[in-house]
């Protein structure tokens, strides 16, 4: 089962920053583990529909639904992980 | 380096969705100018916006009305702050409610007028939704020939499009069994997100035509003068004149919001820059789905009223 780099969560902080024209937050800003949506970067679902585009863009995975939306979109490694194990799949 | 003129769209947002997080460090507390607006609210239309209640009246049950006037002092209390800090539009957009605030910006009625019509459209409308049991859901990620999918199949529910926020952004109204059986549907069908909305009555569809005549009325009351900053309709794709205001007052919560389109035609028109007057960033984040590269602003961003610097914007409106 392929592994998780610290490449790939850097890419993928980039990738929410780019996407969601987060100017004032760096790479740094975001803690890998940090919720994303409420208390964490404060995004909503809005910012879930940007993400979910980005994703499919960048790297071919598919977001079925709302419910796996929520799961992979609780911090930057669950959407890492979801990555690695759907990358090729869609 | 001589910075390129700008051409700016002030956008006034819709009713705020919850009651807003006002800590005391927070400027709407401190500063002179928008204590005297709370206290000009509170003593025209009897509502404390700092404690989020009515001081007199019977209107403490009506929800929505307190997060209208909400929405629209603290519209305009930043809309005060831009002109303090020399930032002037060249025109102005509106969704939905924002309408009474662009209005008051655009000083086509004053203050309390705006306040007035606020509170007083917001109680029929509060009314006529517990008479008529209706309701609002946000739906994100599907697109237009699905939603129109879902509402065929939920022929009788008078489901309708209430917003046209973008490609794949859409705000749906009907009767509250209706919305109740959209949201599992929409979920079905794979859309990234699909809630119901805080509003309790079916805002902008034709469940509200009964009601039209009644606001007619309460519109007819205020005088209306010529605009000093061009409102965009985004109903006709045309700048408001003076002589369209009362109808359009009147027929804006029967019909749907073009947000998409008007942000279209404002970009065409050649607008480069939208400024968000409220307390969050939802346009602004509409906008950034319509058109990635354009650049937006909201000043419920605490960080956004010091970036905006005169010296970067043109008043030149021509």
């Amino acid at each position: 089962m392929a592994e998780v780099t610290e490449e790939l969560i850097l890419q993928l902080k980039k990738l929410i920053i780019e996407r969601l024209k987060l100017e004032e937050v760096t790479t740094e800003d975001i803690g890998t583990d940090d919720p994303l949506f409420g208390e964490g970067l404060g995004l909503d679902s809005i910012d879930a529909l940007e993400l979910v585009l980005g994703l499919e863009k960048d790297y071919g995975v598919i977001i079925p639904d709302a419910e796996v939306g929520q799961k992979v979109f609780q911090s930057v490694r669950t959407i890492a992980q979801y990555v690695v194990d759907n990358r090729g799949t869609g | 380096m001589r910075r390129e003129r700008e051409k700016i769209c002030f956008c006034f947002p819709g009713q705020l969705q919850e009651r807003p997080h006002l800590p005391v460090h927070h400027p709407l507390h401190g500063d002179g100018l928008a204590r005297e607006i709370c206290e000009e609210t509170l003593r025209f239309s009897g509502f404390d916006v700092l404690n989020f209640s009515f001081q007199e009246g019977d209107w403490e049950p009506y929800y929505n009305v307190k997060l209208q006037l909400t929405s629209y002092v603290i519209s305009l209390i930043h809309y005060y702050w831009l002109q303090r800090e020399g930032i002037f539009p060249h025109v102005i957009a509106e969704h939905s409610m924002g309408i009474y605030a662009a209005l008051a910006a655009s000083e086509s009625i004053d203050f309390r007028e705006g306040l007035l019509l606020t509170r007083d459209i917001g109680l029929v409308i509060e009314k006529w939704a517990r008479e008529i049991g209706g309701s609002m859901c946000l739906v994100l990620g599907l697109g237009m020939d699905q939603i129109e999918g879902i509402r065929d199949r939920l022929d009788g529910y008078r489901i309708s499009i209430a917003n046209y926020n973008g490609s794949r952004n859409f705000v749906l109204s009907g009767l509250r069994e209706g919305i109740d059986r959209v949201i599992p549907l929409c979920l079905d069908m794979g859309a990234v997100a699909a809630h119901r909305l805080t509003f309790s009555a079916p805002l902008h569809c034709d469940l509200m035509e009964p009601v039209r005549a009644e606001i007619l009325g309460l519109v007819d009351r205020i005088t209306v003068r010529e605009l000093r900053v061009p409102v965009f309709n985004h109903m006709t794709l045309s700048f408001l004149k003076k002589e369209d205001i009362k109808p359009f007052l009147a027929g804006e919560i029967c019909r749907p919001v073009y947000w998409e389109g008007c942000v279209r035609e404002l970009v065409r028109r050649g607008v480069t820059w939208f400024i968000e007057v409220g307390n969050d960033d939802t346009l602004c984040k509409l906008i950034r789905w319509i058109d990635r590269g354009i650049k937006t602003t909201a000043t419920g961003d605490p960080s956004s009223m010091g970036k905006l610097r005169p010296d970067e914007v043109s008043r030149d409106a021509s």
